[in-house]
């Protein structure tokens, strides 16, 4: 067998948490448990899980306006992302940021961005950290169809080649950015190419496969480590939900999310393939599925419980470290 | 004639005996509807508004904006369009003593104009004074106004006419200005932005028509004329006042008997600039203008004076000092007002509260005294002076001794929002148990205070500063606040008002003691 | 106010449909005007419907469908792209009006317009003009967090060369949409998100309504408001509250915060003596400081009280409702402030 039992119910354990943690979120938006707006990840999870399965603390990953699964993927405790989403006291970031901004700087999670193409310049100072002080850290943006096409996103790829540092940029394609076709959007016949000519490695992976996608990730993230300088991914995904929880997405074909929900389904998918080759038993998964399920609730109740900010004293903390 | 309504000055509160027309709402010829605002009065502590006592026309305005008119005259004329102008003008002649008569402001205006020339400017001078009592035709009760030419009012009469003005491009202002003025827009040049006409080129149209500025903000003082034949004075001084130009309300009343006399007006042309050496006190008076002006006395100001001035000379003053230590009570202050959002407790309102506190231990200080009788009072009703622009009003708060100090709290900042832009209505402010007057903001570290008649006693209070005081034979520093209470020895006597300042002292320093 | 030709009737339209309305019309009337942005329309190169969006915001619906995607254009995310595009088309014949769903996406383009687009006729010797409308919308209340809910009016309102509209109501935003298309000069159109169901009576036929010209929802001699945007309603609740108690305000909303009409406002505080200044931007280098230091400069001797500016505080807009609510001014500090002006 080419994978640990445990890595692999780790990678199981982890898709299955982002999942449920979405599918509530969604819930407890339409009840009015979660204020804002809520980009919700489920279908991508695959992505996300074999990106950063193997990062360390030290790695640094720079997130999206759709970000919770790269919260999860990296180690964020979800209690404190759902009490953040909610706006609480106790969450994350204080509630000051609300989902589009959750940020653990603790796990090497810097930031989910709401600013789309603003995560990539970003990592690539992450990474030119690592490269200056000497260690073998490295850092790994995320970025959607979408924000390929922002000038940001751009000039990161060109710099990193320039500068040769130590950084993968992942690119979830699930073919829309907002509610724009990424066929139109994307001038070019592959992101992959588009990549590949500012002159760093750079490859396509279908995204619903784990095993694809972390292989590529693997070659990618080896490549920085040994200071052998950039790389792109592009994996091709798909979003289960709308651009926002509530959009009507209008603009999806005829029964185009149910047929990606039961044909593309990134879980099911992994699934089948690890009981196909009795690497891991249904009911370890079952067992797992139950602890998941778990959790979220958990995560859900202190949510709510928890103490909103105190105006009178949260309002104005932490516009400045020192002023 | 019975279809006649007469509009007359109202009395709002006992103490009113005249009032001065501050702005009319509607013009002769104008449909009014009872209840609507009709015209706005100034007394000596408020400015309140006289309604439509029954719709109709209005006919006539016999107090025009500016004038000060006794409690009961006749103002104004509300009729059927059906009565003749003959009718409106005999009903106003026999309340005004026919004197009067001239002054209306028939329906038909254009008639009187033609009729009586020499009155027109007193009918198109009125939408020329809306709205203050420092307006120039306050004086025109005097006699020595109306110098308005018939050439200017002709040309203030142009600006008013002319089409619908209501495409012509203006400021909000201008348009809102130009109604009160009465002028029509058509009739100006506009320099304004998008060329709009604005403020200053109808104030400009004014001033060339000959017309005078509506005082407002940014002119408070128009100078004019004020009428001195009531100030009592000698004949010599009289007479000097004339010859240098000074006004006798503006000098001090050295004199016998409280009249000005011939020092106070050479003092007062002293500030004034002028000189008064004896070879020249009768010569001409120099070209050059004095640098000062002439500051209108309004009602507030006059009764203000009148009745301190009364309650030094009546009441034997006599005053009590006390050192208080109010750390207790700043703790206090701060605890309330840290636990409850809504509290901003200042250190005025828990002296008042104490005051009632003292007053309800000692009921011989919680009294009104009007030269024959005392009476005292259950409740302490406490005002509180309050400084406004126009001077000083004291707004009372009723019954503290069984109010919270939140609730007094609020009660009194309502209070003193309302006096500042005069909209307390009369028993808001007349009458009162006691009095407080707090000048601690200013710095001020003590004061005396003249007493506010029919009232006994003023406390006053100075600003709480950390001082250096000795305990129990240690140097050591409190926050200490001076208080001065001055009461009126007619009815007061000096153990009473010590004993009543020592229980104020007592409930200042241990605030706790007010709740027993 | 409004050169308004036109049969007469009107509607009750939300501020979303008037400014749908401007633009439909001017599309109508002049062919060079053209919509960009992400998803003005929303759907391409997707399987299912066209004008699936009609912008995030629905402001621009049914445009596409009437006029076509060659005048509706959906355009990648590269908010640069779009800005510099406008801009390029501006001084080559077209009227574009491009959205920023977002203000806040300023950040990313911001050189297209503040060295771009606002310098051009300037530093060409007046040669060119930059007929450009850029939409976005601005303000805080809907939970978006930090980077969806600035009020960034006073960045643009610094930069000479460009025009900043903030309509508080569906009327003025029709007619100064229409003005802005027609305007030679680049205008920042700013629509804060809270307003866009707000309703009242709005013309059927176009209008405009010229820059630099405030309106006064509330008039009243005691006290001088000035608010724009969402800030008016509130400015207005405020002075109604206080008018019952028989304090009357005179409530000013610029409409354009540049040109700004100076002179409405220091002819009300020359009348009033007192005057509050409402932003919902931060306080320093804000509209409000703006308007008090002119005010302070130009009509110190009318002022009888120091200037009072409610305003947000110095942070950025934070997520959590109670913090927002804090944050953005209320009616509350609006009357208190009032209250203080007053001396009470």
């Amino acid at each position: 067998m080419p994978y640990q039992t445990e890595f692999l119910l780790r990678v199981y354990r982890t898709m299955k948490t982002i999942r449920v943690f979405e599918e509530r979120c969604i819930k407890e938006f339409e009840g009015g448990n979660i204020p804002g707006f809520v980009h919700a990840s489920n279908g991508q999870e695959a992505v996300a899980v074999a990106a950063c399965i193997d990062l360390t603390d030290r790695d640094i990953i720079g997130s999206t306006h759709r970000g919770h699964g790269h919260c999860i993927a990296k180690g964020c405790d979800v209690i404190g992302m759902m009490k953040e989403i909610m706006g609480k006291a106790t969450g994350l970031c204080k509630g000051k940021g609300g989902s589009m901004h959750i940020a653990d700087f603790d796990k090497g999670m810097i930031g989910a961005n709401a600013i789309v193409g603003g995560g990539p310049p970003l990592c690539n100072g992450a990474a030119l950290g690592a490269k200056t002080r000497g260690t073998r850290d490295i850092a790994l943006s995320f970025s959607g169809d979408g924000s390929a096409n922002q000038g940001t996103v751009l000039e990161a790829l060109n710099f990193a080649v320039v500068l040769k540092l130590p950084h993968v940029f992942m690119f979830e394609n699930n073919g829309y950015g907002e509610g724009t076709g990424a066929d139109y959007a994307l001038g070019c016949s592959s992101l992959a190419e588009r990549n590949g000519a500012f002159g760093m490695p750079s490859e396509y992976v279908d995204g619903l496969d784990f095993f694809a996608t972390y292989e590529a990730c693997q070659r990618a993230i080896e490549r920085a480590r040994n200071g052998e300088g950039p790389s792109a991914i592009e994996a091709e995904t798909v979003r289960f939900d709308g651009h926002f929880i509530g959009d009507p997405q209008l603009y999806r074909g005829e029964n185009e999310i149910q047929n990606a929900k039961d044909t593309r389904d990134c879980i099911k998918i992994f699934r089948e393939r690890v009981t196909g080759e009795s690497w891991l038993k249904d009911e370890e998964m079952d067992r797992i599925d139950a602890e998941v399920s778990d959790l979220i609730d958990t995560a859900v109740e202190e949510g709510l419980a928890a103490p909103n900010p105190d105006p009178a004293t949260d309002l104005m903390a932490d516009v400045y470290c020192s002023y | 004639m019975s279809a006649i309504t007469a509009i007359n000055m109202p009395k709002w509160g006992m103490e009113m005996s005249e009032g001065v027309i501050s702005d009319w709402h509607a013009k002769p010829g104008d449909q009014v509807t009872e209840g609507a605002d009709l015209v706005d009065i100034e007394t000596s502590k408020i400015i309140n508004t006289v309604t439509v006592p029954k719709s109709g026309l209005l006919r006539a305005i016999v107090a025009q904006s500016g004038e000060t008119w006794d409690v009961g005259a006749l103002l104004g004329v509300i009729a059927p369009a059906e009565v003749s102008d003959a009718d409106i003008e005999s009903f106003v002649a026999e309340r005004t003593g026919g004197a009067s008569a001239d002054n209306v402001s028939a329906a038909s205006s254009e008639t009187v104009a033609e009729d009586t020339p020499a009155q027109t400017p007193a009918v198109t001078a009125t939408p020329m004074n809306v709205g203050d009592e420092d307006s120039p035709s306050a004086s025109s009760q005097n006699g020595s106004a109306a110098t308005t030419s018939t050439t200017n009012a002709d040309a203030l009469k142009a600006l008013g006419e002319g089409d619908d003005d209501s495409n012509v491009q203006a400021t909000v202002i201008a348009r809102r200005l130009a109604k009160q003025y009465g002028i029509n827009l058509n009739n100006l040049t506009a320099t304004g932005r998008h060329g709009r006409v604005n403020k200053a080129d109808l104030e400009q149209a004014v001033l060339a028509a000959g017309g005078q500025l509506l005082a407002s903000a940014s002119s408070p003082n128009v100078s004019f004329q004020r009428d001195d034949s009531a100030v009592k004075a000698t004949a010599v001084a009289r007479r000097l006042a004339g010859d240098l130009g000074v006004n006798l309300l503006d000098c001090r009343a050295s004199g016998d008997r409280g009249r000005v006399c011939k020092a106070d007006v050479e003092a007062q042309a002293a500030r004034q600039g002028q000189s008064v050496s004896a070879s020249s006190v009768f010569a001409p008076v120099s070209d050059e203008a004095p640098e000062s002006e002439a500051v209108a006395m309004t009602g507030m100001r006059k009764t203000i004076a009148a009745r301190l001035q009364a309650s030094k000379q009546t009441a034997p003053h006599f005053r009590v000092n006390v050192d208080v230590e109010i750390d207790n009570l700043l703790a206090a202050r701060q605890q309330i007002n840290g636990a409850q959002r809504e509290a901003k407790i200042s250190v005025n309102d828990f002296i008042v509260k104490a005051c009632a506190c003292a007053l309800q231990r000692y009921p011989a200080m919680n009294i009104q005294f009007d030269g024959e009788t005392i009476r005292r009072f259950k409740h302490a009703d406490i005002s509180i002076a309050v400084a406004i622009d126009e001077g000083l009003i004291t707004p009372i708060a009723k019954a503290v001794e069984g109010k919270g100090l939140i609730t007094l709290s609020n009660e009194v900042r309502d209070l003193a929002t309302r006096a500042k832009i005069g909209r307390l209505s009369p028993e808001e402010f007349q009458g009162g148990t006691f009095c407080v007057s707090n000048l601690g903001m200013y710095g001020i570290k003590s004061f005396d205070a003249i007493i506010n008649p029919p009232q006994a006693a003023i406390l006053a209070v100075g600003a709480g500063e950390q001082r250096p005081v000795v305990k129990g034979g240690e140097l050591t520093v409190a926050t200490v606040m001076s208080l001065s209470l001055s009461s009126d020895h007619r009815v007061i006597d000096g153990a009473l008002a010590a004993e009543f300042m020592q229980c104020l002292k007592g409930l200042l320093e241990q605030p706790a003691t007010m709740l027993g | 106010m409004t050169n308004n030709t036109s049969s007469g009737s009107s509607s009750i339209k939300t501020y979303r449909e008037a400014i749908n309305e401007a633009l439909r019309q001017e599309m109508r009337r002049d062919p060079t005007v053209i919509v960009m942005g992400e998803e003005v329309s929303g759907g391409a190169g997707c399987a299912g419907q066209d004008d699936a969006y009609g912008g995030v915001f629905g402001v621009t619906k049914g445009l596409m469908p009437e006029f076509g995607r060659e005048r509706v254009i959906d355009t990648p995310i590269s908010e640069s792209a779009i800005i510099g595009a406008a801009s390029g088309a501006a001084n080559n014949g077209l009227r574009p009006v491009a959205e920023l769903m977002f203000f806040d996406f300023i950040g990313v383009c911001f050189d297209q317009i503040f060295n771009q687009a606002a310098k051009f006729r300037y530093m060409f010797g007046g040669k060119a003009r930059t007929p450009m409308v850029i939409r976005g919308t601005v303000g805080a209340g809907w939970r978006a967090g930090a980077q969806h809910s600035s009020m960034l009016h006073p960045v643009v309102t610094h930069t000479p060369g460009l025009k900043v509209v903030m309509p508080s109501n569906a009327y003025d935003a029709k007619g100064l949409m229409i003005q802005a298309i027609r305007d030679d000069d680049p205008v920042l159109f700013l629509e804060h998100k809270i307003m866009y169901d707000l309703k009242c009576e709005v013309p059927d036929d176009p209008y405009t309504i010229p820059f630099g010209e405030a309106a006064f929802p509330r008039q009243g001699n005691d006290v001088t408001i000035v608010a724009m945007s969402n800030m008016v309603t509130r400015a207005i609740e405020a002075a109604d509250l206080l008018a019952k108690e028989g304090i009357h305000c005179d409530v000013i909303d610029p409409r354009t915060v540049s040109p700004l009409d100076e002179e409405s406002i220091l002819e009300s505080v020359e009348v009033t003596g007192r005057l509050v200044v409402v932003d919902e931007a931060h306080e320093r280098c804000s509209l409000a400081a703006d308007i008090s230091s002119i005010v302070a400069e130009k009509a110190f001797s009318s002022l009888r009280a120091p200037i009072r500016k409610v305003t947000a505080p110095h942070a950025p807009v934070p997520f959590s409702p109670v913090l927002e609510d804090a944050y953005v001014p209320s009616v509350d500090r609006i009357v208190s402030a009032v209250r203080d002006v007053l001396g009470g």
